[in-house]
């Protein structure tokens, strides 16, 4: 304990824990049954809110709300970056959490989580970037994450975030990336789905939907040139299906590309760069 | 010279792809990155600063609460373009043998890559950890939130308060703005009923009964620099605050009582007292103070 003493914080008591609710009533349990979704079709996703330039400080900015997601990003670059000679642009991506933003409280230090998210978010962004334009240089990308839910969605609204600051920075790319997810729901929840939604598929899954999956996908995409930049299964699921929750996450991804591009356009005019005249 | 040289023909293809009226503007950049102290003493000659405003005013500022749904209380703070999100979140923890009728008050701000490009990704830099230290002797001294009301079971549970105040956008002054963040976010907390069973000895929180918490004196900070020992600046930008030596922060209680003055550089205004220069800076405060409190009550 006394191991990792932080001198660089205000220290807290060495042990505290979040607060622990008293147990629901059991009549309400069973009132309420398996969970459906109610506010919104199984294949419907969340509004998403884009908004890009609101970091003053920064070459390029975005912020995100798609459900219970929060994120702030911002791009520093392309700057120069130290010997040894690159040919190529360096990408640093980094993704960080924000004490409050999820339940329980996620202690500085003691945080894992986002070590490996950065990795996933590199990969899915790095395709879409022009890099080799950019020799001896590095392109810095932060992701402040507000609030969060699934951490799915948190991966695939960070990489729409993140390509939009990208794009606002003026940086090239082949195009933008944008995040879907979808989880099969099927055989978990004892056939609940059969009627109402076919094959037990969830476009854009909450928290508690999340934690009752079989199988989920996060894809990354540019939808543009109809490219996949990443994929990232969790699960348990047959190769058809897989393939059927690609494809259905790719189209969903159509719609958010749509939002992102719209968001840009906004953010230019609002610069006061004015839309570019056909040629 | 070669310097110049370079500087100059880095910013050259903006200038060159427009107008004149454009590359007016774009010779004024150059002159603020290379003369960057004439730059700022040319406005404050015609009484005026960079953005616009006049040499004696502060930047507006707006207020959004509550929007953070996983955190108790939350705040969002923007001081002209300074972001300060604060979020509270309360844990439980038994109280130290010393204190066993006290709670625990964890006040950090964070300062991110995110914010600016001056600052690293890593662990909190010099400027979070100053800022960290001010904001607990604020808290702690002013008793904004008495520890023993935070007390569920003396010796057995006290609530943790943890304020963690992550800025998104560094233009300056962060502290004031992490101060007036804090301050509504704890306003707009509201925390579980929480009670100590004996038996099994756990703290169990009521799902339906929510309490704000109980708050002592208030305190709001306004953060003045010095400049060339002639111009005194309230709430400084990021660009005016890597020209001003000396900077002064007081903080302000609703009984206009001081709860934190700090000074730090040497210098002062050429030509006043010391005494003159705190005194004229306590009375722009109050005004200030008086003028943030109404974004508190609302």
């Amino acid at each position: 304990m006394s191991a990792t003493f932080d001198r660089r914080r205000i220290p807290a008591p060495e042990h505290s824990t979040p607060p622990i609710y008293e147990p629901l009533p059991s009549s309400s349990e069973n009132e309420a049954g398996p969970s459906r979704r109610t506010d919104r079709g199984p294949l419907e996703s969340r509004p998403i809110f884009l908004k890009t330039g609101l970091i003053s400080q920064a070459n390029g900015s975005g912020y995100i709300e798609s459900g219970g997601v929060k994120i702030a990003c911002s791009v520093y670059g392309p700057r120069p970056k130290p010997p040894p000679y690159s040919p190529q642009g360096s990408l640093n991506l980094e993704v960080k959490f924000a004490p409050f933003a999820s339940d329980p409280r996620r202690a500085p230090l003691r945080d894992t989580e986002p070590l490996p998210l950065s990795a996933l978010l590199t990969q899915s962004l790095l395709p879409t970037i022009h890099l080799h334009l950019y020799p001896k240089s590095s392109i810095d990308i932060y992701l402040v994450v507000l609030e969060s839910d699934a951490l799915s969605n948190v991966l695939s609204a960070g990489l729409t975030v993140a390509s939009a600051a990208v794009a606002d920075a003026g940086i090239d790319m082949y195009g933008l990336g944008v995040g879907g997810v979808l989880m099969d729901k099927s055989s978990v929840d004892g056939g609940v789905g059969v009627g109402v939604e076919e094959d037990g598929l969830l476009l854009d899954p909450s928290k508690d939907e999340e934690t009752r999956a079989k199988g989920m996908i996060v894809v990354g995409s540019m939808p543009a040139l109809g490219k996949v930049t990443n994929l990232f299964l969790t699960g348990e699921v047959d190769v058809d299906q897989a393939v059927d929750m690609i494809d259905k996450a790719i189209s969903a991804s159509k719609e958010t590309h749509t939002i992102l591009a719209q968001a840009l356009v906004e953010g230019a005019e609002e610069r006061g760069i004015g839309p570019v005249p056909a040629a | 010279m070669a310097a110049t040289a370079s500087m100059s023909s880095s910013v050259q293809p903006e200038a060159s792809t427009s107008s004149g009226a454009t590359s007016a503007a774009a010779a004024a950049t150059v002159f603020q990155r290379l003369h960057p102290s004439q730059y700022l003493s040319r406005f404050l000659a015609q009484g005026y600063r960079p953005d616009g405003r006049k040499v004696r005013s502060w930047r507006e500022v707006s207020v959004n609460v509550g929007s953070i749904s996983t955190a108790h209380g939350s705040s969002l703070v923007r001081m002209g373009d300074t972001t300060m999100v604060c979020g509270i979140k309360a844990e439980i923890a038994e109280p130290s043998a010393s204190t066993p009728n006290e709670g625990f008050v964890v006040p950090n701000i964070d300062l991110p890559a995110l914010s600016s490009s001056r600052f690293k990704p890593g662990p909190p830099g010099d400027e979070a950890q100053t800022y960290s230290n001010w904001l607990n002797d604020l808290v702690v001294s002013s008793r904004t939130l008495p520890l023993s009301s935070l007390i569920i079971a003396p010796g057995k549970a006290a609530w943790v308060i943890y304020i963690d105040v992550v800025c998104i956008n560094y233009d300056g002054n962060a502290f004031d703005a992490a101060v007036l963040a804090v301050m509504t976010a704890l306003k707009n907390a509201r925390l579980p009923r929480a009670t100590y069973d004996d038996d099994s000895g756990r703290t169990i929180c009521s799902r339906t009964e929510r309490f704000p918490l109980q708050l002592g004196r208030i305190p709001l900070s306004c953060s003045y620099g010095i400049f060339e020992s002639t111009h005194l600046l309230p709430d400084p930008t990021s660009f005016e605050t890597r020209l001003l030596p000396t900077t002064l922060t007081i903080a302000l209680d609703e009984s206009d009582h001081a709860c934190l003055i700090r000074q730090e550089g040497l210098g002062g205004v050429l030509g006043a007292s010391g005494e003159r220069v705190i005194g004229e800076a306590w009375g722009m405060a109050e005004e200030r103070a008086k003028e943030l409190r109404e974004l508190l009550e609302d």
